[in-house]
């Protein structure tokens, strides 16, 4: 085939805008690199094409620009897959381990903040002395109501004599 | 401070390397790819989605060493990943061929481009050579450079 034939052929559109089929890229590639006149037909046609798609552009709402933003910090945990290959990559994630926070512990203990240590000793502390407390009370209050009763069973004894 | 607190600045400014580049394609060449999205689906929503997927899969270094161009990489790109998402929500073809040489280019470029199909499907499909379809494509952009 010639190639002005070739380049006429509509082999170079499919091969840009990615519907030629393997081996038709291949030989597109090859024709490229072997006949300059391809190579400047092929040049050509790329500002053609993408003035073409330009003609069809629509811009995008703002918004979209930040859910990318935000998407590529997350990109790594969307990407992540629990197949034999996603098992395969997580070797290769491991140097860059250190971007990531681990949500998952081993561990069975929990952290609090430093001042729970003092409230929970003077919680503890208050809570024995009011038990203490209590208890003396309810026996002193017991010992006081079987005095009472003792000395009215006395005054009771008194008046009957 | 529990872990979260403790790595919350070095999340929030650990960006990938290529982050800027990235933002960069996507001013240039998110319109263009954004109208290639909808030529395929219509639907805005699904389109949208589509063109956050489209730059957030991107490998910047892939796309600027491309021998082609980074603008003819984003449209393949855009296409692929817009006729995924299409195949999934619906298959229709339409079999019906058209009259006339213009409708028929117009329909190659729709079932090829926008549908996914390979030219020796459509060659198939439509009972005409490989070589007539690849032609439609060639007088399809021609066309267009001559308007």
């Amino acid at each position: 085939m010639k190639t002005q034939e070739y380049i006429q052929s509509g082999i170079l559109e499919a091969y840009l805008i990615g519907i030629a089929s393997e081996e038709d890229a291949q030989e597109v590639e090859l024709m490229q690199a072997s006949n300059p006149r391809i190579s400047t037909a092929l040049t050509n046609l790329q500002t053609d094409i993408v003035q073409y798609f330009n003609t069809n552009a629509v811009p995008p709402p703002p918004i979209l620009k930040s859910k990318l933003a935000f998407d590529d910090t997350q990109n790594e945990i969307k990407k992540w897959d629990f197949t034999q290959q996603g098992t395969n990559s997580k070797s290769k994630n491991l140097n860059t381990k250190e971007n990531f926070v681990e949500v998952e512990f081993d561990n069975t203990h929990i952290k609090v903040h430093k001042y729970w240590r003092p409230t929970f000793i003077a919680v503890f502390v208050l809570s024995k002395i009011f038990l203490a407390l209590a208890l003396y009370f309810y026996f002193k209050s017991d010992s006081v109501e079987q005095e009472n009763a003792r000395l009215k069973q006395e005054l009771e004894i008194r008046a009957g004599k | 401070m529990n872990e979260l607190e403790q790595h919350k600045d070095k999340l929030s400014f650990s960006k990938p390397p290529g982050h800027h580049e990235l933002l960069s394609l996507y001013d240039t060449y998110s319109p263009m790819a954004y109208g290639v999205i909808l030529q395929i689906i219509p639907q805005e929503n699904l389109a949208q989605d589509t063109l956050v997927n489209v730059f957030s899969t991107l490998s910047v270094n892939e796309c600027k060493n491309c021998a082609v161009g980074s603008a003819i990489y984003i449209i393949r790109k855009a296409r692929i990943k817009a006729i995924e998402v299409k195949n999934k929500i619906s298959n229709f073809v339409n079999d019906q061929i058209p009259n006339g040489e213009a409708a028929l280019r117009e329909m190659i470029f729709e079932l090829s481009f926008r549908q996914g199909q390979t030219p020796e499907v459509i060659a198939q499909r439509l009972n005409v050579p490989k070589t007539q379809v690849l032609k439609a494509i060639y007088e399809h952009f021609k066309s267009f450079r001559q308007a």
